[in-house]
């Protein structure tokens, strides 16, 4: 490698091979010219955003973290099962170089795996708790469920329904969830986050245009039949919210993928919504072989602690 | 606690910052699971210190400023290299990430346009590169040739799909 050449020396940076002598003669270079600092982060960043291309060309977007060298959490049903029992389940998030003892509680979610009876879902946005409803979709028996034998199947982009007759650009389906039963457990203060997290399949046997699946949660103050009437024009008046998409270009049938999306659960809301979506990037949109299952909510408490553990 | 007004203060700066600071910490955090970690911490601080917030200063700035933070803190082995050079240098970085990152925001969507119009083997040396995440002396290893002849190949590469995009943004863009 030439040390002199800035190309690469950024080139090393960027693959993770830049030696010694190399560090030195980067940051030399870096030193020398402002423009240089810039040009270098305008690099770093183009390669950044080719990898996202990549990834989103190849159905695997940057931004779920779907890369082979991230480990992925394949929870059992039994272990769902014997978290709900047991109503509480304490973990470590060893992931994290800052290990901080954490509480992980599941919380119950309305036939979260789509087992509970087959057929279309009511349809528009749900005005209770506990009820699937939305665009058009159905719970279909598959044998290639993520988890149990039923699934959701997305069928039909449904307008926005601030806007009916507007354009049908996603298949949006929502469920409602009580958080004021966990307002004691909030008030025990430390960081509280919400998490929905989804598996998603792309069954469309062939590479074609892409579809995005999303996993979404908004919180809210007020009660859900008054929210309701005014969805989605009342999303700015969300007290938080946590969202994660990814992108398929069909071609892997067999394969689910999971989004997982976080928020900070502010003290005074009082419900959340659950949004899953499917949304096909080529007009006219036709959505066929997307599916979803196994939606879990669960909240993630860090208690506060004067002092954090860090694990090397 | 925010009151209602500044969570949805809090909320409208994070949506457009938050794709900024990704990018801005996986350029710096190798490893894929510790730079979402940091992710999230500095989404957690920017909320827990919204009330210390200077609404005349940029939202970008200062929630890079607190990223930066992050990525110190965590272990030197999850870093890249850039690190191991000196807290000024990573500011005056996150200073030129905090200009260049939001114009560069509408690449991304030309780049895939881009990609499609590579050449077999150059797409081939991409994906071994971007997708399976290989360095050039590991493709070197895979496809044959030298680490210094794969290094020219990506370069080249880069400068190609720099140039498509700039036309794709170009005033009219064109298929070129």
């Amino acid at each position: 490698m030439n040390a002199d050449d800035p190309e690469e020396l950024i080139e090393s940076y960027l693959d993770d091979t830049l030696s010694v002598a190399g560090r030195e003669a980067l940051r030399a270079w870096l030193r020398s010219d402002p423009a240089h600092l810039k040009r270098f982060a305008d690099e770093v960043l183009f390669a950044r955003q080719t990898r996202a291309a990549v990834l989103a060309s190849a159905g695997r977007s940057a931004a779920t973290g779907w890369d082979k060298a991230v480990p992925r959490r394949h929870w059992l049903p039994w272990r769902s099962l014997a978290a709900a029992a047991a109503g509480l389940a304490v973990g470590l998030f060893c992931a994290s170089p800052r290990a901080v003892a954490t509480l992980s509680r599941l919380i119950e979610l309305a036939d979260g795996g789509f087992e509970q009876g087959e057929g279309p879902i009511p349809a528009g946005f749900p005005r209770r708790i506990s009820v699937w409803s939305g665009d058009e979709a159905e719970v279909v028996a598959s044998p290639d469920a993520a988890e149990g034998r039923r699934v959701l199947q997305f069928l039909r982009a449904g307008p926005d329904l601030s806007a009916p007759g507007g354009q049908a650009i996603s298949c949006d389906v929502f469920q409602w969830i009580d958080l004021r039963p966990l307002r004691r457990q909030l008030a025990e203060g430390g960081d509280a986050v919400l998490q929905v997290s989804a598996r998603f399949r792309d069954a469309r046997e062939a590479p074609q245009g892409s579809v995005t699946f999303t996993c979404q949660v908004f919180l809210f103050r007020g009660a859900p039949e008054v929210l309701a009437g005014r969805w989605p024009g009342n999303l700015g008046e969300a007290v938080a919210s946590g969202s994660m998409s990814g992108d398929f270009p069909g071609g892997s049938p067999r394969r689910w993928e999971e989004l997982t999306a976080r928020c900070l659960i502010p003290s005074q809301a009082d419900f959340a919504v659950v949004q899953v979506a499917a949304r096909a990037n080529l007009r006219p949109a036709s959505l066929e072989g997307l599916f979803v299952d196994d939606v879990r909510l669960s909240l993630k408490t860090q208690p506060v602690l004067p002092v954090r553990v860090a694990r090397y | 606690m925010l009151n209602d007004r500044e969570q949805e203060q809090f909320l409208r700066h994070w949506t457009t910052a938050q794709p900024v600071v990704a990018n801005y910490i996986h350029s710096l955090v190798r490893d894929h699971a510790a730079a979402q970690d940091a992710i999230q911490e500095t989404a957690m601080v920017l909320f827990r210190r919204f009330p210390e917030y200077d609404v005349t200063r940029p939202f970008l700035a200062w929630a890079l400023g607190v990223a930066r933070f992050q990525v110190l803190g965590l272990r030197r082995d999850l870093v890249r290299d850039l690190l191991t050079f000196d807290e000024d240098l990573l500011e005056r970085f996150t200073r030129s990430w905090a200009e260049i990152a939001p114009e560069a925001s509408d690449r991304e969507a030309a780049l895939q346009i881009c990609l499609g119009r590579l050449g077999t083997h150059a797409r081939r040396l991409v994906r071994l590169r971007y997708f399976d995440d290989l360095n050039a002396a590991q493709i070197a290893g895979r496809e044959g040739g030298t680490e210094a002849s794969v290094r020219m190949a990506l370069r080249r590469i880069r400068e190609r799909l720099r140039g498509c995009v700039e036309r794709e943004l170009g005033p009219s863009g064109s298929d070129a």
